[in-house]
């Protein structure tokens, strides 16, 4: 069965459009140009701008009382520092890990949800996934303190209940990452199931009466509708996802302790204990450009994976 | 008569040299000049009035001066004027010996313009640490009317003051007045990025200061033999508060000061099921408490002007060894890596923990905290852990917030006086801790109450804060609830002896070695994982000291030493 | 929908299972928190949290409500709605704009546009830059520097993107301006990802609380969040002798998040499975 999609009729519109005259498709454009000239004059200020201020890598500013051009010794620095390359592992390891447990499953979960039966149940439930995405990362730090406790959390006391001994699990290494994975699909996840829940709220009802009509069940509409529909929106997200994936950094310096410190320091609490409490922000900058850098390569794979796999460009 | 003619003449002989040979010939005076007949002053302005007898050789040379108002200008025997408060008054200078010779001046006082100043104080600095905007305001209207300023106010958070003030500092913008947090150590930081003004010529003229702040504390805040900041608190130091009700439960049997080996086994008689026995926030920079009865020293330490790695020692090593075994023996809390602060308080004050280690002036505060929750016991200090070779000392904090002046204030004098009244009067410290009368506190039947208004927002009314500020009020004009009344004696005697029992505490210069300045927060860092993981047991002793030597070669340890050494 | 089949009831089965299990790990730490903060000091002193009420107080509640909490209550309220506003208006044009598949120099837009959220120069030059347009200390600091989101931008601009312009080219063909098009068909058409993006801009706007502390010097400016970030945390300051214990904390908590949980079922209804675009073009 083949799907008469949106992005089939944009083509077809874009075909279309192709046709009409030079001149009329050029004052269009003036028109639409125009629309976007406060966000780029907003990007250029809010965002380009700061960053004429990522010269100071090359500098030592902020360590001394007058600021002194240092060529790449903040780079030399950085790649010889033991600390620098341990916040990158860390900081890849645990994006890696959101990225396989957190991404995929706000769609599982947008689709369990449009399963449900009753309206009801999928607004309730739509509701209260969304609920931890307002707790700011200090109370769900502080909850899963408590959950986790070896004394008093409830975790604890079902493992004692199973015969195991209790876990420090806020203090072990070995538990550490998992538990800042869990952490962040339990505040995030609802957050992600939105966006696709308000994609599956826009596929026209018309698609599915015509499957029906066709001797579509379930799982035929949801393959042969609800997912090529959902495909853009996927790909969108993939690659946002990783675009901001490496700024891990509020959630860590809350929960962190001194224990789990060789697995815990991402590139961003670097940064930030480097430049902004040690006031080295020259160097901090260099992290930063780095980080940058890292990113840039993380986006530029993702969209060519996207456009192989699933057809889609968004670079 | 021979004599009698001896005897005057003699007597004219000295008079003759004792008057001037001008008296004898009496020269007039003519007329007085007081150079102008107005003058205007501000308010705190002295001038001395430039009298010109005519002739100049008068022999009539005794003034008197008056002043029409004593409460506008204040003029001394000598001719000296002081502006008191605005408004106009007459001076007149009146010959002594004829009346009505006399001069007169005009003087127009006037309230100068408030000088504009920016202070940067957390919020917790502004009476009582209330956190209502209209009480700290209430406060800051205070201090602008007693030195005549206009403050512009910045007052973070106290969780995020570090941030905001070093965004301020690093884009350029250095408040007139700010206060800096582990002043010991960031003051030399502070100081070699050039942000703060040497206070030696100013404080000169602040005896306030000099004479409240004992010599060897201004020279903690010295960087290069120069000044750089005042302190805001006495030095702080921290000791282990022992519920009474647990120690007599369990029979454990502590002085005030125990060696390791009594602690250790006193506190195992705890049963660990019913308290923790020792609890500990997760701040390992506390660890020091625990080092000082080994000798060893947290951090980089310096013996006969010398540095060195006080943490890789012989000494630390058996600290660490130490606490390991508490750890192991279940007497230190299992769970200090996520306490907070005011978790480890709670858990003190509830009766979940049978001590823990605290600032030295919170016995008012444990004791009242554990009878607001139905828990209620007394506490007992313990200074200080005697090692083995019988020396010790508590946690030293030493000076943990101090006040500088930007080096590019423009009116540093006016700044300065800022800080000597918040910080060094009575009045000041009054207001820092208490707030307002009337908006924070009432006083009803003589004693002190926090308004509803104050109380919700998290406003303290309470004696702490004044055990730790300069000068020590005596008469607060009220008294306490009834609680802090009766414990209050207790409290004075441990204030008093905890200062034979301070534990050592060095600085390290800023601005020297450029490997120390940067590797510093990295340093710190790593001193604290490798104690976590020892004394949790996650790694041994030697395993974790080999991981640390590993790292001490990668921030170049030795040449940092060396460059701070020459 | 009568005739279902049996793989198809076990799997409704499961599937409502399942949703329970997520719920329930959601909803278990909620009760905790809600039933902590309605527990006396007494009960909670030690123990943290509970989940079983002992003993009910409406203290905390009352404390927070008269703690100057209405002030910065009503300056999140001024900073939110005109902040989302704002955020919402740039986005819409913007994502509307750059939408359009044959726009000159598109790719180029949206490259620069995403490139902005790997580089990130930090907080000190923005710092800077927002101080050198004498913002410092007033409300537009919070309301015009962190006005796009680029993550809701690009999605804005890929839902759009997927409205068929044989909608938009018939009303160009009437002589609309862009405008008009945005406001009279885009909209109406896009409800539930703007009813999306305007919950994530009120959420984050409404959550601020490092830019208001890093912008606005005046305490009687700051917001909510400041304020009860403050009530929370003293009591970790090492001199402070306030003892917040979890019941007060849980409240606080509570109470910077209701305004936005109120909200929240209003929007909600607007992502119910639509017929919006079946109904503009049917």
């Amino acid at each position: 069965m083949k799907i008469n999609s949106n992005e089939a009729q944009a083509l077809q519109a874009f075909n279309i459009q192709k046709k009409s005259s030079l001149g009329s498709r050029l004052t269009r454009n003036k028109a639409i140009l125009l629309l976007l000239v406060p966000g780029i004059i907003w990007y250029l200020l809010f965002k380009y701008l700061p960053m004429l201020f990522a010269g100071v890598a090359f500098t030592d500013y902020g360590l001394k009382a007058d600021v002194h051009f240092i060529g790449l010794e903040n780079f030399q620095q950085l790649f010889s520092s033991p600390g620098f390359w341990g916040a990158l592992r860390n900081t890849l390891l645990l994006s890696g890990y959101n990225l396989i447990f957190y991404f995929p499953l706000p769609i599982i979960l947008a689709l369990c949800m449009n399963e449900l039966g009753h309206v009801y149940m999928k607004r309730i439930a739509q509701f209260i996934v969304y609920i931890p995405h307002f707790f700011s990362w200090v109370v769900v730090g502080s909850v899963f303190v408590l959950v986790l406790s070896p004394s008093d959390g409830v975790v604890n006391h079902i493992i004692q209940s199973l015969g195991g001994d209790p876990i420090y699990f806020m203090a072990a290494p070995e538990w550490f990452r998992k538990i800042l994975v869990g952490s962040y699909v339990w505040r995030d996840v609802g957050y992600g199931t939105i966006i696709y829940i308000a994609t599956i709220a826009t596929i026209d009802v018309e698609l599915y009466d015509a499957a029906t009509v066709d001797g579509a069940g379930h799982w035929g509409k949801l393959w042969s509708i609800t997912l090529p529909c959902l495909k853009g929106t996927i790909a969108t997200v993939l690659l946002l996802t990783v675009a901001r994936i490496l700024k891990i950094f509020e959630q860590v310096l809350v929960m962190t302790n001194d224990n789990v410190l060789s697995v815990s320091e991402v590139l961003d609490t670097y940064a930030y204990t480097e430049g902004l409490l040690n006031s080295n922000i020259g160097y901090a900058t260099a992290i930063s450009l780095f980080t940058a850098l890292v990113s840039t390569l993380l986006v530029i794979g993702c969209n060519v994976l996207s456009k192989r796999f699933l057809d889609e460009s968004i670079l | 008569m021979k004599r009698l003619l001896s005897f005057v003449l003699c007597i004219v002989f000295v008079l003759s040299f004792a008057l001037p040979a001008s008296a004898l010939q009496a020269v007039p005076l003519k007329s007085i000049s007081l150079g102008a007949a107005t003058l205007s002053l501000n308010v705190g302005q002295s001038y001395t009035l430039k009298t010109k007898l005519v002739p100049a050789n008068t022999t009539q040379k005794l003034l008197s001066f008056t002043t029409s108002d004593k409460a506008v200008v204040f003029i001394d025997g000598k001719g000296n004027v002081m502006a008191v408060s605005a408004g106009k008054a007459v001076i007149t200078v009146t010959s002594q010996t004829n009346k009505s010779v006399s001069a007169k001046l005009n003087i127009t006082v006037a309230k100068p313009a408030p000088v504009k100043l920016s202070f940067c104080l957390s919020q917790t600095g502004w009476g009582g640490e209330a956190v209502d905007p209209e009480l700290m305001k209430d406060v800051q209207k205070v201090i602008e009317d007693k030195t005549n300023t206009e403050l512009e106010v910045i007052s973070p958070p106290q969780s995020t003051y570090n941030d905001k003030l070093n965004v301020m500092l690093a884009s350029g913008q250095i408040p007139d007045i700010f206060a800096i947090r582990k002043a010991m150590d960031n003051v030399q930081v502070m100081a070699a990025r050039g942000y703060t003004l040497p206070l030696d010529d100013l404080i000169k003229t602040a005896p306030e200061i000099t004479s409240q702040v004992n010599k060897v504390f201004l020279s903690y805040l010295k960087v290069n033999g120069k000044l750089m900041a005042v302190p805001m608190y006495v030095p702080l130091s921290k000791v282990i508060w022992l519920r009474k009700d647990a120690a007599n439960k369990y029979g454990v049997n502590l002085s005030t000061t125990p060696t390791t080996d009594q602690f250790l086994t006193e506190m195992s008689k705890i049963d660990t099921k019913k308290y923790i026995p020792f609890s500990f926030a997760k701040f390992l920079d506390n660890l020091p408490f625990f080092f000082n009865p080994f000798g060893a020293y947290y951090g980089i330490a310096v013996n006969n002007g010398n540095y060195y790695d006080g943490f890789n020692t012989k000494q630390a090593k058996a600290a660490l060894t130490y606490c390991a075994q508490l750890y192991k023996s279940k007497i230190w809390d299992q769970e200090f890596l996520t306490n907070e602060n005011a978790g480890m308080r709670e858990k003190l004050f509830s009766g979940k923990a049978a001590s823990a280690l605290d600032y030295y002036n919170r016995f008012i505060y444990y004791s009242s905290e554990s009878a607001r929750v139905l828990r209620q016991t007394e506490f007992l200090p313990i200074y200080e852990l005697k090692g083995p070779e019988h020396i010790g000392g508590n946690l030293n904090e030493s000076i943990q917030d101090a006040l500088a002046i930007s080096s590019k204030s423009k009116n540093p004098e006016k700044a300065l006086e800022v800080i000597k009244y918040y910080v060094y009067t009575e009045d000041g410290v009054m207001l820092r801790n208490m707030g307002v009368k009337g908006e924070h506190y009432t006083v009803e039947n003589g004693t002190v109450q926090p308004t509803d208004r104050a109380k919700n927002s998290g406003y303290k009314c309470d004696i702490n804060g004044f055990f730790l500020y300069f000068p020590t009020i005596t008469d607060y004009g009220f008294k306490w609830n009834a609680i802090t009344e009766s414990l209050l004696p207790e409290q004075m005697k441990i204030n008093k002896e905890v200062n034979s029992h301070l534990g050592p505490k060095y600085i390290v210069p800023g601005g020297k070695s450029d490997l120390y300045d940067k590797n510093q927060p990295a340093y710190a860092k790593k001193i604290a994982e490798i104690s976590s993981k020892i004394i949790t047991g996650a790694v041994s002793v030697d395993a974790g000291y080999i991981e640390y030597i590993g790292f001490w070669k990668s921030i170049k340890g030795d040449t940092m030493l060396a460059e701070l050494n020459k | 929908m009568y005739n279902k089949t049996i793989g198809r009831k076990t799997f409704e089965f499961l599937n409502g299972i399942f949703i329970l299990l997520v719920s329930a790990v959601i909803v278990v730490p909620l009760l905790m928190i809600i039933v902590t903060s309605l527990s006396p000091d007494e009960v909670i002193a030690g123990k943290g949290f509970v989940l079983i009420p002992t003993a009910i107080t409406f203290s905390n509640y009352a404390a927070i409500l008269n703690s100057g909490y209405m002030p910065s209550f009503y300056n999140s309220i001024i900073v939110t709605v005109s902040a989302t506003a704002f955020s919402m208006a740039m986005t819409l044009v913007m994502g509307y704009a750059l939408a359009h598949k044959a726009l000159p120099g598109r790719t180029a837009v949206i490259r620069f546009v995403i490139a902005t959220m790997m580089l990130d120069a930090g907080i000190i030059p923005f710092y800077m830059v927002v101080r050198s347009m004498g913002m410092i200390d007033s409300y537009a600091s919070l309301i015009i520097p962190s006005a796009i989101s680029t993550y809701n931008l690009i999605l804005m601009k890929n839902y759009i993107g997927s409205i068929p312009d044989s909608l938009l080219e018939s009303a160009r063909i009437d002589g609309c301006t862009e405008l008009a098009i945005l406001w009279k068909i885009v909209i109406p058409v896009s409800i539930p990802i703007i009813a999306a993006v305007t919950l994530f801009y009120t959420v984050a706007h409404w959550n601020t609380y490092y830019q208001v502390v890093m912008f606005i010097n005046d305490s009687r400016k700051y917001t909510l969040q400041v304020l009860l970030r403050q009530l929370i945390f003293q009591s970790e300051s090492a001199v402070s002798s306030v003892s917040a214990m979890n019941n007060f904390k849980m409240a606080v908590m509570i109470m910077t998040m209701l305004p936005v949980l109120i909200l929240y079922p209003f929007i909600q209804k607007y992502f119910i499975s639509g017929i919006m675009l079946g109904s503009i073009k049917g």
